[in-house]
């Protein structure tokens, strides 16, 4: 029984809109994810419950949990994509609840219904819902259905093989995506330009797909140049109720993956915010939505929009709406999850100033974002007014070659879009993670280049504008100064301190020591 | 007290002379580095945090030593990697991809590898896949050529830099080149 039960119980009318009943959840995670969710538990007076793979014992999710329960293994397949063990480790710690976070597991739908029939509760989606977001052609149908405008493309079992796809390919046309059915965060997705790449991408994506999601069905879309990614955030309880919570820009990718993200839309006005936002609800609806989720849509200039996809789980950027609406969209999570309402109704959503984030990533700008892995040294994050960060790495943590190369998210929140860019500025400024290539001197670069200042930045910014990026020419006299005068304060790499009992047979026994030592004694 | 570093290819020399204070807290120094020597006001806070000043310009830098390596960031500049000392002569980096061999570009495990000792390779064919932090990538041959040697196997976590393959280019790629 936590503190307070009792008051707030009493201090509210209706029990259906009910802080959820959860106690004990746990976090089928890892990364700043995990840590986000945590947070949001211990907010609420849940216990988390997270869990490690060999490789993270010790990781920095693991920190902010109550509980860890290692689940072995080191590769994503081995861990955290192993339904059973998870299941298993939840029951073992006695919780009611699963969050799956975002990839691994979370949009899995034979997980969802597992969990339910182990008589837990899935932080998430009905399983059902999943599968029709899941499966292109009856995503499709039911959008149509809705009124939700579709991207051309191709959608069979997803399992054909190069063959029986390039004769469909030809029908979609080039240049087209080939993409995971189960995907997510551009993994397991390729562009294909011309004809002759095609049976390569298709090899290339399905790998990929097998890795990071263990399923490999893949569909295919027409590539529409120009394009702005907008999706919007929607929110639905068990009780008939679907809210959006208005759009997020999300244009700036590399590898189409998703980079800097804001809200409100530089391209988006009220008008459009209301259609786009109810064509999101209607598609929530069409498929029985239940708990966040997010509809992605391609925007084109002149203000059309076709359906995407919808991410059937919380995403990596769902900050940005929590800054701009005041929103905790993982706490909204677990009251639908526990059967509450939610929080709020449509009008009460309002958007205030602007928000970006930045995601700090373990990789090489100029290497073509190659990861980057290794001990971190020093992860120093930014603070500050309207600054937050999500993170998933800290001082003494590794980047390591089997999980994503997210370091940390930095979001900053301000009144309009100029102070909120320069505030990131500032923000990613303050920002060092010593010891693995990181990108944030070529996001300080994307935020001050012309195009993206003008809000014009598309899905191809990168490509077009970034292409050759590279950092500074030369080290500024200053760093060598700070290196020069660190060397000097410490001695030096070339001039180590005399070891430790130095000259002596065995410098660490205690026998020979001459200087009233004694065993279990504080001198 | 003289410091070399290099960064990427280039190589610096920072020259510190002491104006006012010690070692742990400097104070006033006069640093030389690219033949020009300036004077700066130095703070220490805490380990590894230095506060630069320089004409009214003030610099704050976070450093930390790993080994040979040094880590800075300062706030506005970015992070560095430099590494202490003159170029190591032992350690022979890979130049042609020839016969150096061709290797991964960071630490990956090898997915598949697509050819065995002796096969016929074409310009871009595909060599091995790697795969690293769920990200796919492949190593397609540079010309074309036998293959002479596989270092590498499916399943197995290599190094950067090490060869996993190593090519013999045809005779018509010789030819080609002259």
């Amino acid at each position: 029984m936590r503190p307070g039960d009792d008051g707030v119980k009493s201090g509210r009318a209706s029990s259906s809109s009910q802080a959820p009943a959860l106690r004990s959840v746990l976090i089928a995670n890892r990364g700043e994810i995990a840590v986000r969710i945590a947070r949001a538990c211990a907010e609420l007076g849940i216990r988390s419950v997270a869990v490690a793979s060999d490789a993270d014992l010790g990781a920095c999710h693991t920190r902010y949990a109550d509980e860890v329960v290692p689940i072995g293994g080191s590769t994503a397949r081995d861990s955290y994509l192993r339904a059973e063990v998870i299941l298993d480790a939840a029951r073992s710690a006695g919780c009611d609840a699963i969050h799956p976070g975002y990839g691994f597991l979370s949009q899995n739908a034979d997980f969802a219904d597992a969990v339910e029939a182990a008589g837990l509760l899935f932080v998430g989606p009905p399983g059902a819902a999943m599968r029709v977001m899941g499966d292109k052609t009856s995503a499709r149908s039911a959008m149509e259905a809705a009124g939700v405008p579709v991207v051309p493309g191709y959608q069979g079992t997803g399992d054909e093989e190069a063959d029986a796809l390039r004769s469909e390919a030809k029908r979609v046309g080039f240049p087209l995506l080939v993409k995971a059915a189960a995907g997510g965060g551009g993994r397991g997705m390729r562009i294909v330009r011309e004809p002759r790449e095609f049976d390569a991408a298709v090899d290339g994506a399905r790998r990929e797909a097998l890795a990071a999601f263990g399923d490999g069905r893949l569909f295919m879309e027409r590539f529409v140049e120009n394009a702005h990614h907008v999706e919007i955030q929607v929110l639905a309880d068990g009780h008939g109720n679907t809210i959006h919570l208005r759009e997020r820009e999300c244009s700036v990718q590399r590898r189409y993956q998703k980079v800097i993200e804001e809200s409100p839309s530089p391209l988006v006005d009220d008008e459009l915010r209301e259609r786009m936002g109810m064509a999101a609800v209607r598609a929530a609806e069409a498929c029985g939505y239940r708990n966040a989720g997010t509809v992605e849509f391609l925007l084109s200039e002149d203000g059309s929009f076709y359906f995407l996809e919808m991410n059937t789980r919380l995403q990596v950027e769902h900050p940005v709406t929590e800054l701009v609406t005041g929103i905790d969209i993982v706490a909204e999570q677990l009251r639908i999850a526990a059967g509450g309402r939610l929080s709020l109704r449509q009008e009460d959503v309002r958007g205030h100033g602007h928000a970006i984030e930045c995601r700090v990533n373990a990789e090489d700008p100029q290497s073509d974002f190659a990861p980057s892995t290794g001990p971190i040294r020093l992860a120093s994050y930014p603070r500050g007014p309207g600054v937050r960060v999500d993170q998933g790495v800290e001082t003494g943590d590794a980047v390591s070659i089997h999980y994503d190369s997210m370091i940390a998210k930095v979001l900053v929140h301000a009144h309009d879009r100029p102070s909120a860019i320069a505030r990131m500025q500032r923000a990613l400024d303050q920002t060092a993670v010593l010891g693995v290539r990181n990108n944030v001197t070529f996001m300080k670069d994307v935020l001050a280049h012309p195009e993206f200042v003008a809000g014009r930045a598309t899905t191809t910014f990168i490509d077009d504008f970034m292409a050759g990026w590279r950092g500074p020419d030369e080290v500024p006299d200053v760093v060598l100064i700070a290196a020069a005068l660190q060397l000097r304060a410490t001695g030096g790499a070339d001039n180590p301190a005399p070891a430790v009992g130095a000259g002596r047979s065995d410098p660490y026994s205690p026998w020979d020591r001459g200087d009233g030592y004694r065993i279990g004694g504080g001198a | 007290m003289r410091s070399e570093f290099r960064w990427g290819d280039q190589e610096e020399r920072v020259e510190l002379q002491a104006i006012s204070g010690d070692n742990a807290a400097p104070g006033k120094i006069r640093a030389v580095l690219r033949e020009d020597g300036r004077d700066w006001e130095v703070t220490q806070c805490g380990d590894g945090q230095w506060i630069l000043q320089l004409e009214g310009h003030r610099a704050r830098a976070r450093v930390v030593q790993d080994g040979d390596a040094i880590w800075v960031h300062v706030d506005g500049l970015g992070d560095f990697r430099l590494e202490h000392g003159r170029r190591p002569s032992s350690r022979r980096r890979s130049s042609a991809a020839g016969d150096a061999g061709l290797c991964a570009a960071m630490t990956s495990q090898v997915v598949q590898v697509f050819v065995s000792v002796g096969d016929e390779v074409q310009v871009g064919d595909p060599l091995v896949a790697l795969e690293a932090m769920k990200m796919e990538s492949r190593i397609a041959a540079p010309f074309a050529g036998t293959v002479a040697s596989v270092h590498c196997k499916a399943g197995e976590v290599v190094d950067a830099g090490v060869p996993l393959i190593k090519l013999e280019p045809s005779a018509d790629e010789d030819a080609a080149d002259r």
